[in-house]
């Protein structure tokens, strides 16, 4: 999505000068991305929701201190990354939890697959619940590298570390993601993914 | 030995520089750990790349739009007879000059009145979990051995153990983990298995473990860590992240994490 920066910090000065519609179209630019970006790093739907919903709130209520010397997508992407943060604290003091165990696995939304997607519907799944197990600050890092496509240094300023930090949290993020998808065991013949491995 | 993560991120995403690659080839003739964590890092940034983006619900910002349509009326009795042409009287620059001062004071308000949903007034302070010395948890003082071939079940129920006792005391995890020490083996020292927990997973430098274990993860000689995180000082934890590196090149073998 390539975006001209110019014109998002347009759309911000319009909204300060009291032109409600240029929120909106603000809204409509980037509400992918950063729902794409709740839901990778919440690993549900429903809390993604959530944490978008509150981004956006709480980019509405800061957009005095957008200051335009950073890209508006930057500055929207921290907001989105601490609107995460702060529902996956909330959700950690309640007592269903959802992390570490298979039952709290995030189900499939669709209906049972057409048998030729089958294997990709089930892929995605357990890379997606795979994605949701590792610790939050890798988590992070990955999905705004690997899922969202930003460059290390745009990620250094979203989550206001060096790139370096970036960098080793991307790696380290991307072996768990493998290593708990179980990546170096034999293949797993997605029929049997209900029984023990071996 | 150094390990060149920059680089070695750089060669997995195929951006790696000429100059560097005789670098990284080199380390890599040497390093069974590095080459390991390259070919899993490899793996893990396809999954990752694969991942579909996802169909997004309607109704998302209703919410944030409806306040902005909100403060847009509040701003626009002093914008609006702009666009019409001005009233007569003051000039049009001291118009404009009272409705941006008007609509400065009313964003000044809801900045500082308003509860921060953004979980901090300041979005430089973008920060994951808190770390080390404001937690209640005590640091672990020994290392328990255990004659013990864990799985991946045993780890996270070593990390879900920490659910009914988020203070740091060692949770008795019962018949997940029975806990046996065995007599007669090297005596390892906390620093020992942080130094080699460390070495795999560098951002462990500023956490204290609050239990630390030697025993056996899927048949390999190994070392764990438990880590409590949480949201900032004087706050109790919310998090448990248990690391498994093997204890002959301390590499990574298995992570979990679990909600307190």
């Amino acid at each position: 999505m390539s975006r001209d920066p110019s014109d998002d910090r347009e759309l911000v000065r319009r909204y300060l000068a009291g032109d409600a519609g240029a929120f909106s179209s603000l809204v409509e630019r980037h509400q992918a991305r950063v729902y794409g970006l709740c839901l990778r790093v919440t690993g549900n739907t429903e809390d993604a929701a959530d944490a978008t919903q509150e981004a956006f709130v709480s980019a509405l209520r800061k957009l005095g201190q957008f200051r335009g010397d950073a890209a508006f997508t930057t500055w929207m992407h921290r907001v989105a990354v601490n609107a995460c943060y702060d529902l996956l604290r909330k959700r950690s003091r309640q007592p269903m939890l959802h992390l570490a165990t298979d039952e709290d696995l995030p189900e499939p939304e669709a209906g049972p697959p057409a048998p030729d997607h089958a294997d990709e519907v089930a892929g995605t799944h357990d890379a997606a619940a795979a994605l949701a197990r590792i610790p939050e600050e890798f988590r992070v890092a990955l999905v705004l590298a690997d899922v969202q496509d930003l460059p290390y240094e745009q990620i250094g300023k979203i989550l206001d570390v060096p790139v370096g930090t970036v960098k080793s949290r991307v790696f380290r993020g991307r072996i768990a993601l493998a290593q708990t998808m179980g990546i170096d065991r034999e293949p797993r013949d997605v029929s049997r993914a209900s029984e023990d491995e071996a | 030995m150094n390990h060149p993560v920059d680089l070695l991120v750089d060669l997995v995403d195929g951006s790696i520089a000429p100059q560097d690659r005789a670098v990284v080839e080199a380390h890599l003739a040497d390093c069974a750990r590095c080459r390991r964590d390259v070919e899993f890092a490899a793996a893990g940034r396809q999954v990752a790349r694969s991942l579909p983006s996802p169909e997004v619900p309607d109704g998302l910002a209703d919410a944030a739009i409806a306040e902005a349509e909100h403060h847009a009326r509040e701003v626009a009795p002093e914008v609006a007879p702009l666009r019409g042409g001005g009233r007569a009287g003051a000039p049009a620059w001291y118009r404009w000059a009272g409705a941006a001062a008007a609509a400065a004071a009313i964003l000044l308000v809801v900045v500082i009145a308003l509860p921060d949903v953004g979980g901090g007034g300041d979005e430089a302070q973008v920060g994951s979990a808190a770390e080390d010395a404001a937690f209640a948890p005590r640091a672990a003082e020994t290392v328990e051995v255990l004659d013990l071939d864990l799985d991946t079940d045993q780890v996270q129920a070593l990390a879900l153990g920490y659910r009914a006792n988020p203070d740091g005391v060692r949770a008795d995890t019962g018949a997940a983990m029975p806990s046996e020490a065995v007599a007669g083996t090297d005596a390892l020292t906390p620093k020992d298995v942080l130094s080699c927990l460390r070495t795999a997973i560098p951002e462990l430098e500023t956490q204290r473990p609050v239990r630390l274990i030697a025993a056996r993860f899927e048949g390999t000689p190994a070392y764990l860590g438990v880590f409590l995180s949480g949201p900032g000082a004087d706050q109790a934890p919310d998090t448990a992240t248990v690391w498994v590196v093997a204890r002959s090149g301390c590499e990574i073998l298995s992570t979990t994490q679990a909600s307190l």
